[in-house]
């Protein structure tokens, strides 16, 4: 995780906490991480690991008890030369040209994009005149409204949309949730973002339509070379569409690498845990083995690893007193557990 | 070989009345939510249900308790060698039926009582006609299926909301539990916690058959939980059964071009698995206007003539293997 040089995002050491009535929540604690061009990042974790707050951060859209550490940076490297989003002034110009411009984002929820009260093609074609220069720099083709419409029915054909002329009329509640989760896709994309950050987008999506979901962004994604940050607490969806994953518990970056040395070969305790408590499809009536005892309040941080209050393998006296530290197990994968050498540097 | 069927249930029907558009207008149509099921759940079993959205999976697990109205069909439990016709009890009747069976819930966040003490909550079952009245029997009675379940019994003093998302559950199964029914509907029982969590309650849940001998209809939209945890597995489209079998033979052989897309369609974890879904042409429909004939025949990648005129029949294709196809031989060749 050294050559980074060619990223498209770059975060370093980012960290997120809330202020709540019953104390201070640490979220994210000391991400670090970088995404490339044309490629995809997967983010796994369960409730609490913060996999979704990190990526809320890289579009500063943290509620308002939300802070990002003044150390954090996310970098994003633009054509017109690079920026620190956690330095972009809250509510300013600049983030609302980035936010659907460069990065485009979609959610497990289709409503929390679009507006109840505007048709789909209103609210594609007001997004995609917003964000004119940005596209005027990708395709090099400046958008009227006419042709904002016409660009507009163009995405919805393309994510697979029947009848797209009489649909873009159509308000978001007279869609069916596949179809609406089709025209989030083409709202985000309608834009040409660089990088689009889909945060369980085919979660609440029955099997089968998960499976067309998942088909076309792979697909659009080679079409339109953008780099995803792809967010899931599924390890099968992540086997399917990300080259490579990150393992997130409680605000940390546990073990990265590419998907399927991590899926066949896990370092960490958490990761090996995880894999073994899956229900598989080739095994019935078979115990499982699951992860003892409960993911910590976030409260109540456990101190050294996040992961010691679990783990089979802990060492007392030090899991439970030093962070482990990111140790590269090769040129691609690294973990961060005592087990590995990992002392804090 | 087979077990002694529990629940027989015949052309079961559940329809809900559609309204029109506009506000105050008259039944416009009927929803066939539960078109038509036939399906025997045999004692000490697993049967796992698995559906998409409209599927019915839900409406039927309720129907089967009596929990909504049944528009027709049958329903039968054999207990101590009697034949109960379930939908013929009224009443009081009615009531003292209800601790035969039990539901778990999905969302144990939801469906615990705040304001109950976890002991109360627990104990709420035993109030139902026919059980324990006296207060030490009924907390002897809360503390033996709380210690069965796992769950520190510190905890019978406390209140739900102290508790984590596996702590919650397991105070939802102890509390189906505690009446000690025959049959317990689980319905997306594990479906909103975590994996980690996840295997802790299959277990659990597998553990407690083992021990009380409950028979389980496991209703779910995970079909890797459901390989897990079934004897056999049910599959449900738009209100009828498609398929019903041996759960290995069902994930080995299934007969139904319905059950080996929706198969095909699980992302795998495992390398070798490639991942390359049948591709189902469009949307699942309306389930208040299915197609005609086959109701998957507006999607299957097999579809000719006589699906979209006839509606197959559901009929036995191997020993114990049930599917409802015009070509289930043939496909499956």
């Amino acid at each position: 995780m050294t050559a980074n040089g060619g990223a498209l995002l770059e975060i370093t050491d980012l960290g997120v906490s809330f202020t709540t009535d019953e104390g201070m929540v640490r979220a994210v604690d000391g991400v670090s991480l970088a995404v490339h061009p044309g490629r995809t990042l997967g983010i796994v974790g369960e409730s609490g690991s913060g996999k979704s707050v990190a990526t809320k951060a890289v579009i500063r859209l943290l509620p308002a008890n939300a802070r990002i550490d003044g150390g954090s940076r996310i970098l994003l490297r633009r054509a017109e030369g690079e920026i620190d989003i956690a330095r972009l002034p809250a509510g300013g110009r600049e983030l609302r040209r980035l936010r659907g411009g460069d990065i485009g984002m979609i959610f497990q929820e289709p409503m929390a994009s679009f507006s109840p009260v505007y048709t789909i093609g209103n609210q594609m074609i007001e997004a995609i005149l917003a964000h004119r220069d940005h596209l005027d720099r990708r395709l090099g083709r400046r958008f009227d409204r006419r042709a904002a419409r016409d660009h507009a029915i163009r995405m919805l054909e393309r994510v697979g949309m029947s009848n797209a002329r009489l649909r873009i009329d159509q308000y978001p509640h007279e869609l069916s949730g596949g179809m609406r989760q089709r025209a989030m896709i083409a709202l985000a994309l309608s834009t040409h973002p660089s990088l689009l950050i889909a945060d369980e987008p085919t979660t609440a999506l029955d099997v089968t339509i998960q499976a067309q979901i998942l088909d076309l962004m792979l697909e659009l994604q080679r079409e339109l070379g953008m780099a995803m940050l792809f967010i899931t607490h599924d390890m099968g969806v992540i086997a399917r569409i990300a080259e490579e994953v990150a393992v997130m518990y409680l605000g940390r970056i546990v073990e990265r690498g590419p998907t399927r040395e991590v899926i066949r070969d896990p370092a960490h305790p958490y990761t090996r845990g995880l894999l073994a408590a899956l229900p598989r499809v080739e095994t019935s009536r078979r115990r499982l083995t699951p992860v003892p005892g409960d993911i910590p309040s976030p409260l109540q941080r456990p101190a050294g690893c996040p992961f010691h209050t679990r783990c089979p393998r802990r060492m007392p006296g030090l899991c439970d007193r030093e962070v482990p530290a990111d140790t590269a197990l090769d040129a691609r994968r690294s973990v961060a557990c005592h087990l590995f050498g990992g002392r804090a540097s | 070989m087979t077990a002694a069927p529990l629940v027989e249930i015949r052309d079961l029907a559940v329809h809900f009345g559609v309204r029109g558009k506009r506000l105050l207008q008259k039944a416009v149509g009927h929803l066939r939510a539960v078109d038509g099921v036939t399906l025997t759940i045999r004692r000490g079993e697993t049967l796992g249900l698995v559906g998409e959205s409209g599927s019915g999976k839900t409406t039927l697990g309720r129907a089967i308790l009596r929990a909504l109205p049944v528009t027709g069909g049958e329903i039968r439990f054999h207990l101590d060698g009697e034949s109960v016709d379930l939908l013929a009890l009224e009443g009081r009747e009615l009531r003292r039926f209800r601790r035969h069976m039990q539901l778990v819930f999905q969302d144990p966040y939801a469906s615990l009582d705040p304001r109950m003490t976890v002991r109360d909550i627990i104990a709420e079952p035993l109030e139902a006609p026919g059980h324990l009245r006296r207060k030490r029997e009924v907390d002897e009675r809360v503390r033996e299926i709380a210690a069965r379940c796992r769950l520190n019994l510190e905890f019978l003093r406390r209140f739900p909301h102290a508790f984590s998302g596996g702590q919650r559950q397991r105070i939802g199964i102890a509390r189906a539990l505690v009446a000690d029914p025959e049959f317990v509907v689980c319905d997306e029982a594990v479906s909103a916690l975590d994996v980690s969590i996840q295997a802790d309650i299959l277990n659990l849940l597998m553990d407690l058959q083992q021990e009380l001998g409950t028979t389980y209809l496991f209703i779910t939209h995970d079909l890797s939980v459901v390989a897990q945890i079934s004897d056999r597995v049910a599959v449900l489209y738009l209100g009828r059964l498609m398929e019903l079998g041996p759960t290995r033979e069902i994930f080995a052989r299934p007969f139904h071009p319905y059950t080996r897309a929706l198969l095909s369609a699980i992302p795998r974890v495992e390398p070798e698995h490639g991942f390359d879904p049948i591709q189902l042409r469009g949307e699942i429909p309306d389930p208040a206007h299915p197609p005609r004939g086959c109701r998957f025949s507006t999607r299957c990648p097999f579809v000719r003539e006589r699906c979209r005129e006839e509606v197959p029949a559901f009929r036995e294709i191997a020993g114990d293997h049930f599917a409802a196809c015009h070509f289930a031989e043939e496909l499956a060749g």
